[in-house]
């Protein structure tokens, strides 16, 4: 190659090397140095894919198409392997080189390293994080503006969103932002725990309290002592808790079970339903004064079907999350498996969505989730079939959950929604059939009781 | 690795023999440039510098962690290849399997070098099993050296282990 095409090649800030017919390296300028870590003079003669250990070398060859094709072939993006062992994503161009009669003699390709393009474009969906939450949407990006805010007020907050989208983050995040506090998060699942141990559980008991009370166990509230309580599903705690919860806020104090001291509790309260509480004080079955108490700053989540701009945003995560745990290495999900979930009402809001995601790991074998990969009621829904899927692979565990749903429902609408009945008919007992609806989210209205 | 052991004259006495089994990451005959996307592997298996068999399997469809696991799964105990990323390299060392990477040429040529006993990560093969140039990577590319495991890793100018 003569000095004078050398020097212009070097001045170029693309990588740029061309081969002869046998892929054998005729030159190779600076900037194809730099971002393979190969000297010219180790690289010139050498096969090219023994230089370039692109992910495409062995089966769709760019330069290989653009020869047989004699088509220029601009802007594809490959990713190659540098002496150090990392992937550096490139976005390639490839031509032809002929002789003066027009015969081929070989190829040319330039290369940009997209490294920087790709870390900013991480350092973009940077911005739409926050501790841990992801989104764009309008109505959650106005909740990150002011939840620095709400987490140095140290008041009381109530968080009303759907099951499943993320109300536990948010509070996560507001106990985090506080930089005063240095006690723990605590959670508690109120709607989890029988009406007889929540008591125990949030303001633990004496010795003595009862039978088996052998020693003091401190409870919930006292664990987060200096820090930040939790109570899920706060809709759901009985009439006598919520008047002890309201002495709680009110006063500031409370007494273990059994016990006849006051305590002092320095909690911060953070409160989550994903029941409109303020129809439940109405109905008479919340405390009008606990609810005002609660409500002194509300966040309302959006379920995830009004927020479908976030859905691409959370797969991504959830993939790259997922790929972290089980060790895989799934680099995206194909644009039809996306539409489909574009199109999902996810009524489990982001919990479902990382359900589904899961279950595609299970199945996906490759580097990208396909339609074929998402659990059967989606893709089916959607006539859309895509070959060389595996149809078997499928959940069982889907199927049979899906089977027992239909048929608690079928037996359900038989009975009028009668339990004892029901239950009967399933030759399950009462509380088996409460159990499973309460587990799949099964509700239907007893008859009796309206 | 494993011993086999065989009568000898005495009936006592016991001859050592070392059978080991190596996979070679292949690209038609030449090695492979990258092992997450070798179309295939040479097994061979190699006693006292001989080689008592090999095979090729194809290994199209092994992806990520499940290409590991088939190695570990064949029992093999090094693999050679061209350029190998990360993920995979700690995947294979975790597994005890011993890398050659950075290998150039023809794959008989390397299989030639490693029965010799020669083969190190970083040769560019030429007929034979010679060994006729060495990667070297450009200030600020390549490291790896020192990390205990192979010949040659500590020497100056040795490539970037990968």
């Amino acid at each position: 190659m003569s000095r004078g095409r050398d020097i212009i090649l070097d001045s170029i800030a693309d990588g740029v090397f061309t081969v002869d017919r046998d892929w054998n390296i005729t030159s190779f300028n600076r900037a194809a140095e730099r971002i393979t870590g190969v000297s010219r003079e180790q690289a010139v003669g050498q096969k090219c894919f023994d230089v370039f250990h692109a992910d495409v070398c062995q089966k769709a060859c760019t330069l290989r198409e653009s020869i047989e094709s004699g088509k220029e072939i601009i802007d594809r993006r490959i990713n190659i392997l540098n002496s150090e062992g990392q992937q550096i994503p490139l976005s390639i161009s490839t031509a032809v080189i002929r002789d003066e009669k027009g015969e081929v003699v070989g190829g040319a390709e330039t290369f940009r390293d997209l490294s920087d393009i790709e870390m900013l474009r991480q350092e973009i969906q940077g911005r739409y994080t926050f501790a841990d939450i992801i989104s764009q949407n309008h109505e959650i990006r106005e909740i990150f503006d002011i939840l620095p805010d709400i987490a140095v007020s140290e008041s009381t907050v109530l968080i009303e969103g759907p099951s499943g989208s993320g109300k536990e983050l948010f509070a996560k995040a507001i106990h985090t932002l506080n930089t005063a506090h240095k006690g723990q998060f605590v959670a508690v699942n109120c709607g989890a725990l029988p009406d007889t141990l929540l008591e125990s559980e949030l303001f633990g008991y004496v010795k003595g309290a009862f039978t088996d009370a052998q020693k003091d166990k401190p409870g919930r509230f006292a664990r987060a002592e200096g820090g930040t309580i939790f109570l899920d599903e706060i809709g759901d705690i009985p009439p006598a808790m919520q008047v002890k919860l309201l002495r709680v806020l009110q006063e500031k104090e409370y007494e273990p079970l059994g016990g006849t001291a006051t305590v002092k509790a320095d909690v911060r309260v953070i409160a989550a339903t994903n029941k409109n509480l303020m129809q439940l004080v109405s109905r008479g079955r919340f405390r009008d004064d606990l609810y005002y108490r609660l409500n002194i700053v509300k966040i309302n989540i959006p379920p995830l079907s009004s927020r479908r701009e976030d859905i691409p945003l959370l797969v991504d995560h959830f993939i790259s999350r997922f790929n972290a745990k089980k060790g895989k290495q799934i680099r995206s999900m194909s644009a039809q498996a996306m539409a489909i979930l574009m199109q999902h009402d996810f009524p489990g809001n982001i919990r479902e969505l990382e359900n589904i995601i899961e279950h595609t790991f299970i199945l996906c074998r490759g580097s990208e989730i396909r339609p074929g990969h998402l659990p059967r009621e989606l893709s089916a829904g959607m006539g859309i079939t895509e070959q060389n899927e595996n149809i078997e692979a499928k959940s069982i565990e889907l199927t049979k959950r899906q089977a027992e749903v239909a048929m608690i429902l079928n037996a359900l609408q038989k009975h009028n929604g009668k339990r004892k009945e029901t239950a009967a008919e399933l030759g399950i007992n009462k509380t088996t059939l409460w159990r499973k609806m309460k587990k799949y989210g099964v509700s239907f209205a007893d008859k009796k009781l309206q | 690795m494993k011993i086999l052991e065989s009568d000898g004259d005495f009936g006592i006495q016991f001859a050592l023999s070392i059978i080991m089994k190596i996979a070679i990451a292949i690209f038609g005959t030449r090695v492979s440039p990258r092992f997450d996307f070798a179309p295939g592997f040479i097994l061979v298996e190699i006693t006292d510098g001989e080689i008592v068999s090999r095979r090729e399997i194809p290994a199209e469809g092994w992806e990520g962690l499940e290409r590991i696991e088939k190695l570990a799964e064949l029992a093999v105990e090094a693999v050679i290849c061209g350029a190998i990323d990360r993920f995979s390299l700690r995947q294979l060392e975790m597994q005890g399997i011993k890398v050659y990477s950075w290998i150039t040429g023809e794959a008989e040529d390397a299989l030639s070098s490693f029965q010799k006993g020669q083969l190190e990560s970083g040769f560019m093969m030429a007929q034979g099993g010679r060994c006729c140039g060495r990667w070297r990577f450009r200030q600020g590319q390549g490291q790896g050296q020192g990390q205990g495991r192979g010949r040659g890793r500590g020497r100056r100018g040795s490539p970037g282990a990968w």
